[in-house]
């Protein structure tokens, strides 16, 4: 009867492990999607400055600036923390976002006197920090995101999640248009 | 043990060298500095301009310490010789009783520590004058670098890193600081000792010997960030659990980097923002540049510290006993500097690519 109870016990303290550790990995997911979220509100002060610099010069780029501002207020729009979904369309538009705004800086090279303007340089500088900061927040999402999937995905965890309430995650992936090699042609 | 049984006997070799019948000759004067590796080029006309007129009163110096040594050697070699007489002659423990092995080992020790002293003294002073007229001069070769033997600086200062071993005795000296690249680089050479006790006696074993570096970054950061070599999975766990600070681990992408580094950090994404994927491979060739896998860092304040361990000592002038020219104290000057700006250039901190 005693070796029952131990083992009754024994079980129960391990589910209650795995269960703590589902909440923590979710609550990780948490906070890193909210460090994202964090960077790219940074950027997304940082857009209307560089718009109205580049607007003045890049006569011939009128959709692509016209992309960035619509994909910023997509951007922009509130989304469900909890659910996959959301979260999924979120990081899409972020990172087609972040797609845009890559081929608009490359195209900048094409036009010397806004290359050479005092405030794009400086928008350019901050630009790459901000970028530099997103990429950091997604390795770190990408991480908890790992963490918290093993944890659902790995027996028992599938039947813990449920009373946990956490749910498989997305990874935070580059837009594919981005991994895609850039010609240089254009711009020599 | 090892180690101070070598420096001894190194020691004993370097005091009958003293006898050698070539000691007072010159030979060699006169030389022009020869640009062997890429780090030399331009030195020559350095040494021209700055050291070679420095060359005959320095090499009389050399002489005159080492007549002096010499002599002081003939003169204190009698007392060396009587010295184990006295031991076994004298009736110590009729005049110290059951003290008289310690008063003996005491005596012994400081009879010989001052004949060591008297020999080696005017040795030690010629070599302190390279340290100190003749480094600076080598140095200005890089533009802003100073160059003090002595330093004000302690390891103390970087106790916030989490990196220092507790320690009671520091000796500290060859303190660097200067520019290259843009980075400010501010460096010293230090030992570090703990005391242990065992029933009959107390003694020191040195828990860090090499180098202390600071660095200026090119990215501005808030928080703390440490890289320390990994301690096994036990003791990783141990330094996560029962750390002092609120860091926690983060975990990392690159699994040659994770095996030799464990990443602590008060900010998950800062640390990621500091130590990108490129900078963990460069960390890693940085570690095989010094030979192992036991450097660590700090980032903080917007600096980088680093702690390198060395067996060898650094920034020390060349043989006494080799006639004068700073041709073997430049190079190997040149050759350690050349060490610490590889630094800079493997960690890329010169270059805000955030890469």
């Amino acid at each position: 009867m005693e070796i029952f109870f131990g083992i009754i016990i024994l079980v129960l303290g391990l589910l209650y492990f795995l269960y703590a550790r589902i909440i923590r990995n979710k609550n990780n997911v948490l906070e890193a999607l909210a460090g994202i979220d964090v960077q790219l509100k940074n950027r997304s002060n940082l857009i209307p400055n560089i718009l109205t610099i580049a607007k003045k010069f890049m006569t011939h780029e009128k959709n692509l600036l016209e992309n960035v501002t619509k994909l910023r207020t997509k951007e922009s729009e509130g989304y469900d923390q909890t659910d996959p979904t959301s979260i999924k369309e979120h990081i899409s538009a972020a990172s087609t976002l972040g797609s845009e705004l890559g081929k608009m800086m490359i195209s900048v090279e094409a036009y010397p006197d806004l290359k050479s303007n005092e405030t794009m340089v400086k928008a350019q500088l901050t630009y790459n920090e901000v970028e530099a900061k997103i990429a950091a927040a997604r390795r770190f999402y990408n991480s908890a995101v790992a963490q918290l999937n093993n944890s659902i995905e790995i027996f028992p965890g599938h039947l813990l999640a449920q009373y946990a309430n956490a749910k498989v995650m997305p990874f935070y992936e580059t837009d594919e248009a981005a991994k895609k090699p850039v010609s240089a042609d254009k711009y020599l | 043990m090892f180690r101070d049984i070598i420096n001894g006997l190194i020691f004993i070799i370097r005091i009958f060298r003293l006898l050698s019948p070539n000691l007072l000759k010159s030979k060699g004067m006169g030389k022009s500095f020869p640009e062997n590796e890429p780090y030399e080029a331009g030195f020559a006309a350095h040494y021209d301009q700055y050291l070679s007129d420095k060359v005959t009163s320095f090499e009389k110096g050399r002489l005159l310490a080492l007549k002096k040594s010499r002599r002081n050697f003939l003169i204190s070699l009698p007392i060396i010789v009587l010295i184990p007489f006295g031991v076994v002659n004298i009736d110590w423990y009729s005049l110290f009783g059951e003290y008289s092995f310690q008063v003996v080992i005491f005596m012994i020790l400081l009879a010989y520590g001052v004949i060591i002293w008297f020999i080696t003294s005017s040795m030690d002073l010629y070599q302190d004058s390279i340290k100190t007229e003749i480094f600076p001069n080598i140095l200005n070769f890089f533009g802003t670098f100073n160059y003090h033997p002595e330093t004000q600086k302690s390891a103390g200062a970087y106790e916030y890193s989490g990196l220092i071993p507790n320690f009671n005795r520091e000796t500290s000296e060859d303190h660097i600081k200067g520019n290259y690249k843009g980075v400010e680089i501010d460096l010293f050479e230090t030992e570090l000792e703990q005391k242990r006790r065992t029933k009959k006696s107390t003694y020191y074993v040195t828990v860090f010997k090499g180098i202390l570096i600071t660095l200026s970054m090119n990215k501005k950061f808030e928080g703390k960030t440490v890289v320390r070599k990994d301690a096994g999975s036990i003791g990783n766990w141990f330094q996560s659990t029962f750390s002092f600070d609120s860091l926690k681990k983060v975990k990392l992408e690159d699994p040659k980097f994770e095996k030799k580094f464990e990443v602590f950090s008060d900010d998950q994404v800062t640390a990621r923002y500091l130590i990108t994927v490129t900078f963990m491979e460069r960390l890693n060739e940085l570690a095989e540049v010094f030979g192992g896998k036991n450097i660590q860092c700090c980032f903080f304040g917007n600096e980088l510290f680093i702690m390198i361990p060395l067996k060898k000592d650094m920034f020390e002038p060349g043989s006494i006993f080799e006639p004068e020219n700073f041709i073997d104290d430049s190079k190997s000057l040149l050759k350690e500097l050349n060490l610490i700006f590889s630094i800079v250039d493997t960690l890329k901190l010169n270059i805000r690519l955030n890469l």
